[in-house]
């Protein structure tokens, strides 16, 4: 049996259907209720085995329809179980109108077990009556043959497929106005040709055995058991195959694309494959995000380096056949420095690229007191006896590269030498934290304008005043990032600012 | 002919005047955007060239403000930014031409030779 309804989504609180899909629905709830109607008089007619068989039917259904399959398809969720065997036992065994109410009362028992909405469930319920009518009509008109005579089992497997092509049609209809596709294309994927003979033939094994050995039905349960566990699974890798090709479908349009913002579908399920998308999802983020960063700094640096290139072509383009001996000597000391420029932002970009890669480092236990003084020596030049130190705790180890520690708190020193002017001190301190050390370097300048103390650390952000490459502080950032740490400042506006690292202790 | 030079970096500013200059034309260095726009309130500058990345003001506000006060006034963009958005963005203001950084001087002096002759001739 196939059951079908637009599935909801879970942030509106109902379905929206187009009004074609409600006529629909509408048309075949109608028709339901009518067959449902012409069987009263049948009624009448009925005896106790009937009433009996009703009984039997309907409590069969609605214990199978609890073993159901789900399967999500485009829009639309398909539920599968093994009604339709017990519907094809039914035609070979019981009145047509003892079917057709059993239906009714069948389906309508299991689906009100499971809660679902009442539009769905009248749909369902009318198809499967209309269904089993039809089934019934082909059924009686082809002499209604017993479950003793294989010719039986060919009329009651010919009744099943009118029962079957009418559920397919019903539901393809659905789904191709729901999502307004062509019919035909729908119909032809929405066929599970496979579960509806699986079906017919125990519906026929069933009723053979209760014509001719009832004792023996409950023996069926057993390979029926094993045969739900087995398609249960199948089902299941069927699925994920399919989600698989989705994905591999999706990452083959973004290799080919390179549109790294294209994401494959999560449908939330928790296994193994719903893992795998959101893992896919998570990497595609970091890649779009990381070759965003790249593509900006690329335009930053060559925003960077236009700058000297244009000065020294300027200049030596101005410098004309009759300059003179002190213009030509200015112009190459100027070329010069500006090539100098041009150097540093080089050297710093490819510190930075480096920088990214944590396996670079070269990790060791570094004293803390012999490697401040390593810092404070080669900063003696840049500082000129501004720098004030403050000893570490005695044998003190920190864990880290010391060359790239050393070059992050000279780069701080740097940062501060230059945007302190005049005697003002510059303070270098080790602030020992409950799992990190934290080298601070404190400055009395003008601090930073509010708001520039996130994108002080971006490449290229750099002070009217700074003749730095632009990378100094990125440098840093990364350094810290590297070691498993982060770089930050605290600003004092107008009195200065204390840059500082954090490494893990 | 008297040429404004709207540059923040220094080195790139002298070599403007000083090409400028030995070409014939009278020549004003300013660095900032405020600046720029106070020389231009005197009225007496033929064409501008016109730095985008400046210290306070943006240069295309610059050039905003000036195309406002006087809708004739030539403006040559010179800047390192050289993505086209800022050139559309340019040209929509009403620049006369646009150069990307590092330009030649040889160019950049044609384009200001070329705002030399009334349109009118």
């Amino acid at each position: 049996m196939t059951n079908v309804v637009a599935r909801q989504d879970p942030e509106a609180g109902a379905p929206v259907l187009p009004r074609s899909a409600l006529i629909l629905v509408g048309t075949v709830v109608v028709g339901g209720i009518a067959v449902l109607g012409s069987q009263i008089q049948a009624l009448a007619r009925w005896d106790g085995g009937d009433a009996a068989a009703l009984t039997v039917l309907v409590a069969v259904v609605a214990v199978v329809e609890r073993f159901q399959f789900e399967i999500r398809y485009r829009s639309e969720e398909a539920t599968y179980s093994i009604s339709d065997a017990i519907w094809t036992a039914g035609l070979l065994l019981v009145e047509p109108s003892v079917l057709v109410v059993s239906v009714g009362i069948g389906v309508l028992l299991g689906q009100s077990v499971q809660r679902w909405a009442s539009v769905k469930m009248a749909f369902n319920v009318a198809q499967m009556v209309l269904g089993i009518a039809v089934a019934a009509v082909v059924f009686t008109a082809l002499g209604a043959p017993g479950a003793d005579q294989p010719v039986g089992w060919l009329v009651a497997a010919l009744a099943m497929g009118a029962f079957q092509v009418f559920n397919t049609v019903a539901m393809a209809l659905v789904i191709s106005v729901v999502e307004r596709q062509p019919f035909w294309r729908v119909a032809l994927v929405t066929t599970g040709g496979v579960h509806w003979l699986g079906n017919v033939a125990l519906g026929i094994l069933v009723a053979v055995m209760r014509t001719t050995e009832p004792l023996a039905l409950p023996l069926l349960l057993v390979p029926l058991v094993m045969t739900y566990v087995a398609y249960r699974g199948w089902l299941r890798s069927e699925q994920e195959r399919d989600r698989m090709n989705g994905m591999a479908r999706t990452a083959d349009a973004i290799s080919d694309s390179g549109d790294l913002s294209t994401r494959v579908t999560e449908t939330g399920d928790h296994d193994e494959v719903g893992v795998l998308a959101s893992t896919l999802n998570r990497m595609l983020d970091r890649l779009e995000s990381a070759f965003r960063r790249e593509r900006r700094f690329i335009t930053e640096t060559s925003h960077e380096l236009r700058t000297p290139i244009t000065i020294c072509r300027g200049h030596l383009e101005l410098l004309g056949p009759d300059a003179t001996r002190e213009e030509v000597q200015e112009t190459v000391e100027l070329v010069i420095d500006e090539l100098d420029r041009m150097a540093r932002i080089v050297q710093d970009m490819s510190s930075l690229a480096r920088m990214e890669d944590p396996s670079s480092l070269r990790l060791e236990q570094v004293p803390l007191d012999r490697f401040l003084v390593d810092v404070a020596a080669k900063a003696t030049q840049l500082l000129d006896g501004r720098l004030r130190m403050s000893t570490p705790p005695p044998a003190s180890m920190v864990r880290a590269d010391p060359q790239r520690l050393t070059q992050a708190v000279i780069n701080l020193l740097h940062n501060a030498a230059e945007h302190t002017s005049g005697g003002a001190a510059v303070d270098l301190r080790v602030v020992r934290e409950t799992t990190s050390w934290r080298f601070e370097v404190a400055d009395e300048g003008d601090g930073l304008a509010p708001g520039e103390e996130v994108t002080v650390f971006s490449p290229f952000v750099t002070g009217r005043s700074s003749h730095g490459s632009g990378l100094g502080l990125a440098i840093v950032s990364g350094i810290a990032r590297a070691h498993g740490g982060v770089a930050g400042v605290e600003n004092r506006p107008g009195r200065g600012a204390t840059f500082w690292l954090r490494v893990p202790r | 002919m008297k040429v404004l030079v709207v540059e923040d970096e220094d080195r790139i500013a002298a070599f403007l005047a000083k090409g400028l200059r030995a070409s014939g034309l009278e020549v004003d260095c300013v660095a900032t955007g405020t600046g720029a726009l106070a020389l231009l309130a005197r009225q007496d500058t033929d064409v501008v060239v016109l730095d985008l990345g400046l210290p306070d003001i943006d240069g295309l506000e610059v050039l905003r403000l000036a195309r406002q006060a006087d809708a004739c006034l030539p403006v040559i963009v010179a800047t390192a930014r050289s993505e086209p958005a800022d050139r559309r963005r340019s040209e929509e203001l009403g620049a006369g031409a646009y150069l990307v950084k590092p330009f030649s001087f040889g160019r950049l002096l044609a384009t200001v030779r070329s705002f030399e002759v009334p349109l009118e001739a």
